[in-house]
């Protein structure tokens, strides 16, 4: 095996309690798909059976790293965790968690991680230096994603082990269910956290005492030093994540785009006021940034409330400004400690807060407008702002009880129960909740989480990733309020986020760093020794994924209705902020066919084209799908965007 | 002129990629294990301590080696290991107060921080500028400057 992999797969069969090594697949097809989610694609499309659905035993769930993993490259300690999507059903679920565990999983002797079949009992899965056991969970089942972690290192007895785990939001099967690791770190979407629940899989942990080979040393610590500098030069995602950013610089800037979702997306001012708000407050409070393994940015954090009812609580966020607007500021919550309370309530349920916050704040919204009343509601009361309500309907939830049973099952299906208006408030894409900010100022972002072979989330697609740069040939298109090239730049994007993420490294290490190809290229010929590998090469890896993710798709029944299956709210032009008034929402059906035919994919159906597959390498593929009808034509998806108001 | 290994521990993060960088460097391998330098990670409290050898002025690690083989550089003031003499007992692991004497698990090698002779990777992978290599003087200069802007706050402040 050449330097960068291990080599080796851990297979682990929880119906049997067999557990197998396997090795890697040869250098040829490593260099089709590199590792991360471009290998957790290939196995799932090689092993998932035609009609699984996404709970049943022959789901997989695929934790994998890549090939700079555990290496100084900055950021690389990414983990790609996939599996067939419990969100939808007919697209994989891919999401990525940072913190240790890729890193350590390679210390640990493995790549990656297959997981098939399901426990009849609760279990959890110990590997450490090239072995490992499946072990008894009876008593963490029920406990929430801190108390997992710390439970299973004493009884491991490795304090310093990487556990991956679910909450009891997994273990009752929800609706955007995540992995939790590493206290702040969460793969969220895709489902994974319900996979995992019904293969009664309460946690993997891993460490080890291996290290990562790396076939030129030298030349390797030269570049990760370049890259490491050009992380912080000019106007990149690190720069301004930097240290917990988010938290101060990051909110300030959501507030600048009018992004951040309030009260289930009807007030954008209020959204960008709470930004401010939130911003302000973090000053106050004691923030230490978290880094995750070989990480300069560190952009988790531990933040301690200083002031307010939650004064003295520790919350433990994630980089990213999502968790909060889903737990807290779309229920149209406004004292910021108590945001991050529920914020991390949701962590420790192992719940990805887009998709039960967006079915809470429907319901918060339908009750203001005096659409549904208390006897709808369980007795309680849904004022904007009521933070009360939150846990009491959560635990209604996790027990699907009264009203709880219909929530739980996420936004689309709440406003489908309550139908009419519900139908237009609703605010979800392919039924879940997506990387919840306000995404209708950025209209390439809101569109291609439409068609994301990943589902509705950024995990497929590499939206809002800025200047490209000559090196991915794509020109500047004008204001981010056109729908002009908004087909094209998904494509552009998505090619570089897929390749990018299936190298083992976190996309805030590459996301807006000029000359990325060109460094990302040459870490990995100096990590795996193949010489010859280029920028073209490893464009086509990040087309080669996107094609297997979109023909697995199809497979699975996927139609054009999946990709403009999305809620009314994201179709209304917001009533305030930098995009008011206006709407891509006119555009979407002739975007998702310039975006097929781009995609060198049936213009109609979506279906990937023979010769589209050819050219990249999938014959088989192409002879896979050359059989499957799509039964349902783009020009016959009954879907009309709300006529837009005319600008005064 | 004598250079020390500065560490600023607010600064750290915790992410280890001074110990992984050293690995690769030193060790030819990336194993956050064979670091020269480690970082203790306290993750409730959020705070993250290096350790790595402080070139001790009374070194425990020279005193008890039985062979004699932790040498210092009359130069650098940097103790080195002989590899030579060492017979890999760990006393000196035992010995140093740190922690920062270094076992690989798999070969028993005993390693330390040696500065990789006055250019030592690790400073370079620091974001936050954790860890810095500076000559000793200066990093008196800057404690007793940081120190003292504390002293003449505190005095306007009350004044």
């Amino acid at each position: 095996m050449s330097g960068g992999y291990i080599g080796k797969l851990l297979r682990a069969d929880l119906t049997t309690g067999t557990i197998t090594t396997e090795y890697l697949p040869p250098e040829n097809v490593l260099r089709q798909y590199i590792g991360g989610v471009g290998l957790a694609a290939k196995i799932l499309y090689d092993e998932v059976p035609l009609g699984t659905k996404p709970l049943d035993p022959a789901n997989r769930l695929i934790f994998l790293s890549g090939p700079l993993g555990g290496t100084p490259a900055p950021t690389s300690n990414d983990c790609a965790v996939c599996c067939l999507s419990h969100e939808t059903g007919y697209t994989m679920g891919v999401a990525h968690f940072h913190g240790f565990f890729g890193s350590t999983l390679k210390f640990a002797g493995f790549d990656g991680v297959i997981i098939q079949g399901a426990a009849s009992k609760p279990v959890y899965l110990w590997i450490q230096d090239g072995k490992a056991e499946i072990r008894d969970a009876s008593g963490l089942w029920g406990k929430d994603t801190h108390e997992t972690l710390g439970m299973i290192r004493e009884e491991i007895g490795q304090p310093e082990a990487a556990v991956a785990c679910i909450g009891p939001a997994g273990e009752a099967l929800m609706n955007g269910a995540s992995v939790c690791t590493d206290y702040h770190h969460m793969a969220a979407k895709g489902g994974a956290g319900a996979v995992m629940g019904s293969k009664k899989l309460k946690a993997v942990a891993a460490w080890g005492t291996g290290g990562v080979s790396v076939a030129d040393p030298d030349r390797f610590i030269e570049i990760m030093l370049e890259w490491r500098r050009k992380m912080f030069t000019g106007d990149t995602n690190a720069q301004m994540l930097l240290n917990g950013g988010i938290a101060t610089r990051g909110y300030e800037t959501m507030g600048n785009t009018s992004i951040t979702s309030f009260k289930n997306l009807l007030d954008p001012d209020g959204g960008t006021a709470m930004a401010y708000a939130i911003s302000e407050f973090n000053k106050k409070c004691v923030l230490r940034p978290q880094g995750s393994f070989s990480c300069p940015v560190a952009c988790a954090y531990r933040l301690e409330i200083a002031e307010g009812s939650h004064k003295g609580f520790v919350a433990t966020p994630g980089g990213g400004g999502e968790s909060i607007e889903g737990s807290a500021l779309v229920m149209g919550i406004t004292d910021p400690g108590t945001c991050y309370y529920l914020t991390e309530q949701f962590d420790r349920m192992g719940w990805d807060s887009a998709t039960p916050g967006l079915a809470i704040s429907l319901l918060f919204e339908l009750y203001e407008r005096g659409l549904i009343s208390q006897k709808d509601t369980d007795g309680l009361e849904l004022k904007w702002g009521n933070a009360e309500v939150i846990p009491v309907l959560v635990d209604k939830m996790l027990k699907r009880e009264g009203i709880g049973k219909v929530l739980a099952e996420g936004p689309k299906a709440t406003a489908e129960h309550f139908g009419g208006e519900a139908l237009k408030a609703a605010v979800h894409i392919k039924g879940s909740g997506p990387n919840i900010h306000d995404w209708r100022p950025i209209f390439e972002t809101l569109f291609s989480y439409m068609v994301s072979p990943a589902g509705p989330c950024h995990q497929g697609i590499g939206t809002y990733d800025p200047d490209l740069g000559p090196e991915y040939s794509f020109p500047q298109l004008g204001s981010m309020f056109t729908p002009e090239g908004r087909a094209l730049g998904t494509r552009v994007r998505m090619i570089k986020k897929l390749y990018d993420d299936s190298l083992g490294v976190c996309w805030f290490s590459t996301m807006g760093v000029d000359g990325i190809a060109d460094i990302t290229c040459r870490a990995l010929v100096a990590a795996t020794g193949w010489k010859d590998f280029s920028i073209e090469e490893a464009h086509q890896v990040g087309e080669r994924i996107i094609n297997l993710m979109q023909a697995f798709s199809v497979r699975f029944g996927h139609t054009p209705a999946h990709d403009l299956d999305i809620g009314g709210r994201w179709l209304d032009p917001p009533e305030s902020g930098v995009a008011k008034g206006l709407s891509i929402a006119p555009h979407l059906k002739r975007l998702v066919r310039d975006y097929y035919e781009v995609m060198g994919w049936e213009p109609d159906t979506g279906k990937p084209l023979r010769e589209t597959l050819i050219r990249i390498g999938l014959e088989k593929v192409a002879d896979d799908i050359a059989k499957v009808e799509v039964p349902v034509k783009l020009q016959d998806v009954p879907f009309q965007a709300p006529a837009i108001p005319e600008q005064t | 002129m004598v250079y020390t290994l500065d560490i600023d521990y607010m600064k750290c993060t915790g992410c280890q990629s001074c110990s992984v960088a050293c690995s690769l460097k030193r060790e030819k391998i990336s194993n956050p294990l064979l670091g020269r330098i480690q970082v203790a990670r306290w993750e409730i409290e959020g705070l993250h301590v290096p350790i790595v050898c402080r070139q001790c002025e009374d070194a425990p690690c020279a005193q008890v080696c039985p062979v004699n083989a932790l040498v210092r550089d009359s130069d650098s003031q940097v103790i080195e290991i002989d590899s030579n003499r060492c017979i890999g007992c760990r006393m000196c692991v035992i010995a140093c107060p740190f922690g920062a004497m270094i076992v690989n698990p798999h070969s028993l090698k005993v390693m330390k921080c040696d500065h990789c002779q006055g250019d030592p990777l690790c400073i370079h992978v620091c974001q936050n500028q954790a860890i810095k290599y500076v000559p000793l003087t200066k990093s008196l200069y800057a404690k007793r400057m940081a120190g003292s802007r504390k002293i003449l706050d505190s005095i306007a402040g009350t004044a």
